[in-house]
């Protein structure tokens, strides 16, 4: 009796997604219209990446003043206007909440933002996951990077990206060795034809065919009311199949994709002229690697926390100034420590711009990407853990309501994380641990 | 098993006419389809509910262990009349929430068949780990199914998930990666999100039985607000669940377990809507103690006091509104201003007289839940005090209503109570105000947190009041006149029971008035009523359809008005 | 047992600290939590600028020594020295920098093995603290208002210039670094007055330091929050019972005392005992609950250079201060306490500046308030009555 196979459900499953269509006749007819929009071909997939920076922005120079729409540019985030900003959402008065753990410099900031946690220890977790992480188990299989790490910085740490166990990755550390990760070996021209249907998404399929066997049995026993919700159940089920069939299609043609020549290699030093060079050309090719469908999830650290950049011929290095250089009465800032901040961010912009010049479908990458630019401090001087720099950019296919200024009070960080994998769309309800664990997403940047 | 092959039978003939009956049902208003007058062999579908998210979390570490992690979104609840648990009847699973459950589903079984697991999981071991094994496979999903479905599976259900995992093993050469793919399938299926309850045939409409399987869910839930265990399943598939003696058996053995401390917590939490802190901020300018770990340690202090006097000391119900026994953490003595020792956690606490508090009223939980971000709300308290403990609902105010006395500063209304009071001698507000504001208004010496305060702008708050022809002062006059007011024993009575049955049970429902004499009779208390409920027939029959019940029930005001009062 | 540890007693002894105090006669207590503690460094320059010229510093805040000044010895070539003062070779400038004694010695553990530099040193008359030696003509500061003359602060005039410790109140890096090592969890240090007559008005009142076993709890908007308690730590090294007498709200130590408590954190190092003689204290009771003020004392100057010296990589690298310049400094203000061999003083003359909010403060056991001068030490039961 257990040899019973029920041959309809299998089939449905297994043998591609065109045959899913041949459902129950009356979910058939309410879906109608919503199918026919979706199989005009898979939407394309949304890119996420987190962008990092050392040492933070100048307090009072990058915070606008309005909130909302169509916000003010200041002096350190100069690179937005042409129109990045009206594609980006900045978020301010974000802070740390630390349950009585210590604050440890160059580190509590980060980990809070990428771990939802104050760890007990320095150069930990907790243990705990990244959350780019979660982003790659939901949207990182279909490719053949399920994350890229890159960073153009010398140093022993190169990603703060962790699957766990306090470990971190390794990430390609100067243009040769990004562009041989991505293009060298291994690689095949997404162009060029060959394509075969996942078939973790078939077994899906058969799972959720098997859920929906039941529905007969129940509706022919339902009264009027729990027939109405079981309907809407169904037609979620159905909803989530259309889904998976749209990930069955062959991936359109990567019209974007050109594959870059060979990049020069260039000396490993910290100096600004330098890393900005090695910096524009690793945005470059990690830019490619996500049109040409290598990857869809990116971590990049362009320094570490305690960024050693240096302007040439200066003695003291980035974090050695934003410790000892005074702030400046008139101006009310430090003035080199501004510069190399500016240096810094300005990276992310360079990125940015690299992903908006590329063209696919109806608009550019960055449309269909979502990029975390964020930092490890408010204020690098005094290792602040409040108001640390978060920027959010593109469009997320949508669903990102970008161009917003949204600031709070003292609101813990994880709340932007949170936000950050819905808009990617992983299925989180909460996220963060202690004072810092939120469910509350901020709806402001949700289309 | 001839009973398990009548299934098959039906669901067979079924599945051949169910096309037609959608179409029917689709073409009609649904009250006269061919299906509702006539009973399958499995007893009728009767009710559908959503399982809560608290019910969800309890079923998963109850059937797979407590170390399972559970990461997702859930459904936002449904409360009617007050309840979450009346509400889930008539509450379904978006596309997006699906996607939820999905990914809930599919990571519980990846947790549960990982290879640590799965010693303590197994049923059985497989012939081989890289090969399908239906025998173990049915074995296993026999188990899992039984107590996800809180039923047996049928033989189709069972077969289509033995085969699932059959291919899905051999595809991947892994039997455990087949059987999490079925498991997958078992708690994404809506026979485990929606408590599905079938009636046996009756004489009459309102005298229809639900089977033993819809009987031991209800005593399950109620008791430990969970799926029923391999026990009481075992009562429901012998029939002794269906005996008054073998029922009794059950609901003795649920009562006396510890975990009925859960289900009490649980029902109070869903009763007083407490759930609603995950969506509550306030104002860190006026309030910086107030944090996500403050509210979750208030939700927590007020459950706390709850078990302790209604389970663990087996105390009067009433006493929740008057005993100033409770447990507090550091954080929240600080709100509480009261010193705490006693190193870290939780510490027993009891409030001397000279605090003014009074019961659960006077509670962070309670205070904070119904004001606004920045200032107390008498009105909130007093529709919401109405509400959750007497089951008097306040009408919604008129949408023209002018609420600039309230909240633009007058230098000669300075406190809440004199702004209300020129507010409500307006004539369109006066009806209600006068029915909630005066209970409130004894709570003005609390502020939107809970903190005590004596000043409110500056001016000398004055909390006597007068309400159901008694004048009292303070929280604690409150506290003793809702101790004494009949209404609070039949309200929690009502709501037990509405909470058990899934439904609204309105006030001339014969047995209400039964009950709540028992209820009563008992001393006022919960684990004995509880008993006393679990083992009332009435519970377990179908009600003859009301015409209101045509429409679903509106969701709860308290809930559902945003701002809209002062 | 639900009657629980302290059930009655937020009857009578301890007070709801935020409620303004009624007059009253009997035993009263007030518990505070310290969430500020700095130098009190007065500055000299323009109100919205920490580092500009002032009257303290004319110079503005101290600009570094310079690397290759201090860096070259007899026995180091130019080259080395390009060598180490390149950016990408900081890790091990920072090495080389420490062992440039003539011998490759650690000068920051033995800094009279290098040249002095000579720190700049404040320069102007006025200084926050107290005329701790009762003797006008010495110490050289006024107090701001003019009131008070003969102010000795020597450590301000040794450290008054320096970047980090330059600026406003609560402003310095400084300030704001070692009081977000203290807020964050490194230590508490709590108070407990007490007295028979008068929380506003008492003659023969006391005033308790005590380290205590909690963290500070941080409310929203990062502020120690108030009403919390916390324990005793048992532990006489950080704990100093001081007679006070009180008047219309300002608490005035009654003569000189031995002041010790839990050091200010060094760059993060869990710091140790603070230990002043002579000292002195002068707190307000503010409207809104807290209490402010100012305390100070002499203090053995060659730990003051220990604890920065510890930390030097960040003095030296970072700020450019030459730790051997700031040893001779220290040693030529020292003011007291002379050796009696020597005739050197082994003490200079420190102010420190105070904040503290209202909460509650139990005895190490968690089990009763602290309502009386008493001194809890490791053993247990160690009890000292209140020297008044």
């Amino acid at each position: 009796m257990n040899s019973r196979f029920n041959r309809r459900s299998i089939l449905r499953g297994i043998l591609g997604g065109g045959a899913v269509g041949m459902g129950i006749p009356m979910l058939d007819l309410f879906l109608d219209g919503n199918g026919a929009a979706l199989a005009n071909g898979a939407p394309l997939p949304t890119r996420v990446g987190t962008f990092f920076w050392g040492l933070g922005l100048t307090p009072g120079q990058w915070e606008p003043t309005k909130v909302g729409a169509n916000y003010d540019i200041k002096r350190n985030l100069e690179f937005l206007k042409g129109g990045l900003d009206k594609k980006t959402s900045i978020f301010t008065g974000f802070t740390v909440k630390l349950d009585g753990r210590p604050s440890h410099a160059h580190w509590t900031g980060l980990a809070a933002i990428l771990a939802g946690t104050a760890p007990a220890r320095i150069n930990t977790f907790d243990g705990m996951p990244s959350f780019d992480t979660a982003v790659a188990n939901t949207i990182g299989n279909g490719t053949r990077f399920k994350t890229l790490d890159a960073t153009p910085y010398n140093a022993t740490t190169t990603s703060y990206s962790s699957t766990g166990g306090d470990n971190y990755k390794m990430a390609a550390d100067s243009p040769v060795a990004l562009y041989s990760r991505i293009f060298g070996e291994g690689f095949s021209d997404p162009n060029s034809g060959e394509w075969k249907p996942d078939p973790r998404v078939m077994v899906k399929q058969s799972v959720l065919s098997t859920v929906k066997d039941q529905r007969d049995a129940l509706w022919a026993e339902a009264g009027a009311t729990d027939r109405a919700r079981l309907d809407q159940y169904f037609t979620s089920v159905r909803e989530l199949e259309q889904r998976l069939q749209n990930e069955l299609l062959p991936p359109p043609k990567c019209e974007s994709c050109v594959v870059p020549t060979q990049p020069e290699e260039i000396a490993r030093k910290g100096d600004v002229p330098t890393i900005v060079r090695k910096n524009k050309d690793m945005v470059k090719l990690m830019t490619m690697a996500l049109a040409c469908n290598q990857t869809n999830v990116f971590n990049y650290v362009f320094t570490t926390a305690t960024s050693e950049i240096y302007r040439p011929g200066d003695l003291p290095v980035y974090h050695g100034h934003t410790h000892e250089e005074p702030v400046d009465g008139k101006l009310g800032y430090q003035p080199i420590s501004a510069e190399l901040a500016q240096v810094s961010v300005n990276a992310y912009g360079d990125l940015l711009k690299a992903m908006d010049e590329v063209k696919e479908g109806d608009g550019t990458l960055l449309d269909h990407s979502l990029v975390l630019g964020f930092s490890d401090t408010g204020w690098a001087k005094i290792h602040s853990i409040d108001n640390i720099p978060m920027l959010l950019a593109g469009g997320a296919n949508g669903r990102h309501r970008t161009g917003q200024h949204v600031k709070v009070a003292a609101e813990p960080v994880t709340r932007v994380s949170l936000t950050m994998q819905q808009l990617a769309g992983v299925p989180v309800g909460n996220f963060g641990v202690g004072s810092m664990m939120t469910s509350k997403s901020i709806t402001e940047v949700m289309a | 098993m001839n009973f398990k092959r009548s299934l098959i039978a039906a669901a067979a003939v079924l599945l051949t006419s169910a096309s037609t009956v959608v179409l029917t049902s689709c073409a009609t208003d649904g009250k006269q389809t061919a299906s509702a007058e006539a009973p399958s062999a499995r007893g009728e579908l009767v009710s559908m509910r959503r399982l809560t998210a608290a019910q969800y979390e309890r079923s998963v570490a109850d059937i797979f262990g407590k170390d399972i992690d559970l990461t997702g979104r859930f459904e936002t609840e449904v409360r009617v009349e007050g309840l979450n648990t009346v509400g889930a009847a008539n509450a379904s699973i978006s596309a997006g929430g699906l996607e939820q459950y999905y990914a809930m589903a599919a990571s519980i079984g990846e947790q549960a068949l990982a290879p640590k697991a799965r010693d303590k999981t197994m049923p059985c071991k497989p012939a081989s780990a890289k090969a399908p094994d239906d025998a173990c496979a049915t074995a296993f999903l026999t188990k899992y199914g039984r107590l996800a479905f809180r039923r047996p599976l049928t033989a189709e259900e069972l077969s289509s998930r033995v085969a699932l995992a059959r291919r899905v093993a051999e595809q991947r050469s892994d039997f455990y990666s087949g059987l999490q793919e079925a498991l997958t399938s078992v708690l994404a299926s809506p026979n485990f999100l929606f408590r599905v309850e079938r009636a046996l045939p009756g004489k009459h409409r309102g005298d229809r039985p639900l089977d033993a399987y819809a009987r031991a869910s209800r005593l399950s839930f109620m008791f430990w607000n969970s799926t029923p265990d391999d026990e009481l399943l075992t009562a429901a598939e012998s029939g002794a669940l269906m005996t008054k003696a073998g029922l009794q058996a059950q609901v003795d053995r649920l009562a006396a377990s510890p975990r009925i401390a859960d289900g009490v917590a649980d029902f109070f939490d869903d009763a007083m809507m407490l759930d609603m802190f995950a969506s509550q901020s306030k104002d860190p300018l006026t309030f910086p103690k107030y944090s996500g770990a403050l509210a979750a340690a208030a939700r927590e202090q007020t459950l706390k006091t709850i078990v302790d006097l209604l389970v663990t000391k087996n105390g009067d119900y009433r006493d929740i509104f008057t005993s100033n026994d409770t447990f507090l953490t550091r954080e929240l003595a600080m709100v509480y201003k009261v010193p705490f020792g006693v190193g870290r956690g939780w510490a027993p606490y009891t409030f001397a007289e000279s605090e003014g508090r009074s019961g659960v009223l006077t509670q962070i939980s309670f205070l904070s839940l119904f004001s606004h971000p920045a200032r107390s709300s008498p009105t909130k308290r007093g529709v919401a005090l109405n509400e959750v403990f007497l089951c008097q609902t306040t009408p919604s105010p008129p949408g023209d209503v002018d609420f600039s006395l309230i909240n633009e500063p007058n230098p000669l209304l300075k406190t809440l109570r004199s702004k209300l009071t020129a507010h409500a001698t307006e004539p369109s507000c006066a009806g209600c105000h006068t029915l909630v504001d005066p209970p409130g208004l004894a709570l003005e010496g609390f502020d939107s947190l809970g903190e005590r305060r004596s000043y409110d702008n500056g001016e000398l708050i004055d909390v006597t009041s007068e309400w159901q022809g008694k004048k009292f002062s303070g929280a604690v006059g409150l506290g003793r006149l809702l101790h004494d007011d009949a209404r609070a024993p039949q309200c929690i009575t009502k709501k037990l029971y509405a909470s058990a049955a899934g439904r609204v049970i309105h006030e001339d429902d014969p047995a209400l008035k039964d009950l709540t004499a028992q209820f009563t009779r008992g001393g006022y208390r919960i684990p004995a009523f509880l008993k006393v409920l679990a083992a009332d027939d009435r519970l377990y029959k179908v009600p003859a359809a009301r015409p209101a019940e045509q429409q679903p029930a509106a969701p709860t005001k308290v809930a559902a008005r945003n701002g809209a009062s002062s | 047992m639900t009657k629980s540890w302290f059930q009655g007693l937020a009857l009578g002894s301890v007070m709801a600290a935020a409620v303004a105090p009624a007059a009253h006669a009997g035993a009263w207590s007030k518990a505070y939590v310290v969430d500020w503690m700095e130098p009190a460094y007065f500055h000299g320059g323009d109100k919205m600028d920490n580092n500009g010229p002032g009257a303290d510093c004319p110079d503005g805040t101290t600009k570094p020594v310079g690397w290759q000044k201090v860096f070259k010895t007899p026995w180091r070539s130019e080259a080395d020295v390009k060598f180490y003062l390149d950016p990408e070779k900081r890790p091990e400038l920072q090495r080389a920098l420490r062992f440039r004694g003539p011998n490759y010695e650690d000068v920051w553990a033995q800094p009279w093995l290098a040249p002095d530099f000579g720190m700049p040193e404040v320069q102007s008359k006025v200084a926050y603290g107290f005329d701790l030696d009762d003797n006008p003509n010495t110490g050289g500061f006024t107090s701001p208002d003019g009131k008070v003359k003969g102010i000795d602060n020597g450590y301000y005039k040794v450290g008054g210039c320096w970047v980090s410790f330059r600026g406003q109140p609560r402003t310095s890096q400084r300030g704001i670094g070692i009081n977000g090592y203290m807020t964050n969890g490194l230590y508490t240090i709590v108070i407990v007055v007490s007295g028979n007559e008068d929380p506003m008005n008492d003659s023969k009142a006391t005033l308790a330091f005590y380290e205590a076993q909690d963290r500070i709890v941080k409310d929203a908007l990062g502020q120690a929050a108030s009403d919390a308690t916390f324990t005793v730590k048992p532990d006489i090294k950080t704990q100093s019972l001081i007679p006070v007498t009180i008047k219309d709200g300002v608490i005035e130590s009654r003569g000189a005392a031995e002041i010790k408590l839990r050091d200010e954190a060094w760059n993060g190092g869990t710091p140790s005992q603070m230990q002043m003689t002579g000292g002195k204290l002068r707190l307000a009771l503010l409207p809104n609950g807290q209490l402010e003020g100012y305390f100070g004392g002499y203090r053995e100057w060659k730990r003051l250079y220990q604890n920065q010296a510890i930390n030097a990589r960040d003095g030296e690298t970072n700020q450019g201060i030459d730790m051997p310049s700031f040893y001779y400094s220290l040693k030529r203000n020292a003011d007291a306490d002379p050796d009696p061999v020597t005739g050197e003083n082994r003490r200079i003359s420190t102010v420190y500046s105070l904040r503290a909010t209202p909460s509650f403060v139990m005895d190490p056991t968690g089990k009763r308030v602290v309502t009386a001068p008493e001194l809890f030490d490791r053993d247990g039961a160690t009890r000292m009555a209140a020297g008044q």
